[in-house]
């Protein structure tokens, strides 16, 4: 349940944890705990691993693991919280239109859907952030509907513009810079997703709610932040 | 002040790194030779974290105009108005002169750094750049650097003392005992998580055979091809956290060495992850030399990390006393 990866760093394996909690609720209860050495931990979707300075714990020692293990055997006996209640939920535009949905022609065809079912069924869902990574600020927001699920590119575009909004498999995630990608694009926000010199440098965090809503190419000209 | 003559290949501020935002996809970055890095920094008695100029591949040329105590560190050639000076020590440098100092072949970084540390911008708690985002630092030509502090008052009576001798550097510095054995063949790695996904016979041959880094090599990993693991089936597996030295294994089996702008999270299979006191042999590992993979055991690696961490804390205090040995030229 519990692998030392690393000098520094301990991954919890959660399917071995419990389905009905959150890695995140596992993270905030080790938080309150207060770890010595704890430096920062990095969820996924079914790990958890946490980073810790060298100097201060030795990550192996039998006494440090069986705290671990008794802290997550506690969590596990603890009621399943519900975090949602008062959490705002992040609007986020899309323009779906052709210009910036280099992959939504392409879609209608693959699912049998019209342009606008497909709208619909990817502005339905209020999505969870579950994890950020592979670039920076890229959120994979769980989960879309399995009629609108599609499959990676064979082959990785070799620049995908920021904000543009992909999906694959499951998932469907916002590029936050110029990057190449694989992911298929059904459009794009007008919102910066990254910005380095706001004090909040990503728009999204972990665990953040978030719903799409869709706007027009005129609409997306007025609210654009980008700069190409 | 310090005027950028010349720029030539990629040249970025590193300091120890940016920590706390890896749930956000942040990197770490800092420097892809951590002890070259710390040993400059200690050689003109900086704070650990202080940033450092990390050059990879090409040359700088910097031209003066105060005084002030540099070093490098790494593999370079380096010289102060056209006359070489050594590696691993602190050097005076004068109001005029002009400091170039060019990679050398055997190794894939130099540091070099300024008593009171290069001056550059904070990006979430860090000086570390990371180009992708646009943070941090490139040296460019025709750029001015400064220095973010003042020169520590043991460092600049060693200056003075310099300065009235003549010279540009004294008889000591830091030997090739303290630094990180580079010469070695061996990199030892931890089992990664996903190494029952290899069958047995590959996994022989994987610490038999020798390797060679690939020409694609940068920040982000070093790349080796045709590893010849081979895969037991062809697992989708659930992304989870990946960090420096993290190796992993892609379906064609090259194997992806994460260096220090690694990504946070990782989807393809660990063979394993090489051992904290091995990256800066690793980063240095010049592109014709062979190596190959030894296991050791996480509490092994822990061990050798806690005696390195030690050895640097001692080589910093010795440092600390050289200095304080020029006390009578005040």
């Amino acid at each position: 349940m519990i692998y030392c990866q690393s000098e520094n760093c301990i991954t919890i394996d959660f399917t071995q944890v419990l389905t009905e909690k959150s890695v995140f609720d596992l993270e905030a209860f080790l938080v309150s705990k207060n770890i010595k050495g704890w430096i920062e931990a990095v969820p996924t979707y079914t790990f958890l691993s946490i980073y810790f300075d060298v100097q201060q714990v030795d990550i192996t020692h039998p006494t440090f693991l069986k705290s671990m293990k008794n802290w997550i055997n506690e969590f596990k006996q603890q009621p399943a919280k519900q975090h949602y209640q008062q959490q705002e939920v992040k609007k986020i535009p899309v323009c779906y239109e052709a210009k910036y949905a280099l992959d939504l022609e392409w879609a209608v065809e693959y699912t049998g859907l019209t342009k606008n079912e497909l709208i619909s069924y990817h502005c339905a869902p209020t999505y969870e952030v579950k994890m950020l990574g592979f670039i920076p600020g890229f959120p994979y927001l769980g989960f879309v509907s399995e009629e609108i699920q599609l499959p990676r590119l064979k082959k990785a575009r070799s620049k995908v513009l920021a904000g543009s909004i992909g999906i694959a498999a499951a998932q469907t995630g916002i590029y936050p810079i110029d990057i190449p990608g694989g992911w298929r694009i059904i459009g794009r926000t007008p919102l910066l997703m990254f910005d380095k010199f706001r004090k909040a440098p990503f728009l999204l965090s972990p665990l953040d709610l978030v719903e799409f809503y869709p706007i027009s190419e005129i609409e997306f000209e007025q609210m654009n932040q980008h700069l190409s | 002040m310090i005027q950028v003559k010349k720029s030539i290949g990629l040249h970025t501020i590193q300091d120890k790194g940016r920590v706390g935002y890896q749930s956000f996809g942040v990197p770490v970055s800092g420097p892809m030779d951590e002890v070259a890095f710390i040993i400059a920094n200690y050689l003109v008695l900086n704070e650990d974290s202080s940033s450092v100029i990390e050059l990879s591949s090409g040359s700088l040329s910097l031209l003066f105009s105060s005084e002030s105590v540099v070093a490098a560190t790494g593999f370079a050639i380096v010289r102060v108005n056209g006359i070489g000076v050594p590696l691993w020590r602190p050097i005076y440098v004068s109001s005029g002169d002009v400091l170039d100092i060019q990679l050398n072949l055997s190794g894939n970084f130099a540091y070099l750094s300024i008593a009171g540390g290069w001056k550059s911008e904070l990006w979430l708690g860090s000086t570390a750049t990371y180009l992708p985002l646009g943070v941090g630092k490139l040296i460019k030509q025709g750029a001015i650097l400064t220095q973010l502090k003042g020169i520590d008052k043991r460092v600049d009576i060693f200056a003075k003392y310099l300065k009235s001798k003549g010279k540009k550097y004294d008889n000591w510095g830091v030997s090739t005992n303290s630094t990180p054995p580079y010469s070695s063949e061996s990199i030892q790695l931890m089992r990664g998580m996903e190494i029952n996904s290899f069958t047995k016979e590959s996994l022989v041959l994987f610490t038999e055979r020798k390797y060679k880094i690939a020409h694609e090599k940068n920040r982000m990993a070093y790349v080796i091809e045709d590893a010849m693991l081979e895969s037991v089936d062809s697992k989708e597996w659930a992304s989870m956290a990946v960090q420096k030295g993290t190796i992993q294994v892609t379906p064609n089996a090259t194997l992806y060495i994460l260096m220090s702008d690694s990504q946070t999270i990782g989807g393809y299979p660990r063979v394993g992850q090489v051992a904290r006191v091995d990256w800066p042999i690793l980063a240095q590992m010049s592109k014709n030399k062979e190596f190959s993979f030894r296991w050791i055991k996480v509490e092994e690696a822990i061990e050798q990390l806690r005696k390195r961490e030690e050895e640097l804390y001692q080589l910093k205090l010795t440092l600390e006393h050289k200095f304080l040995t020029y006390s009578q030229y005040e």
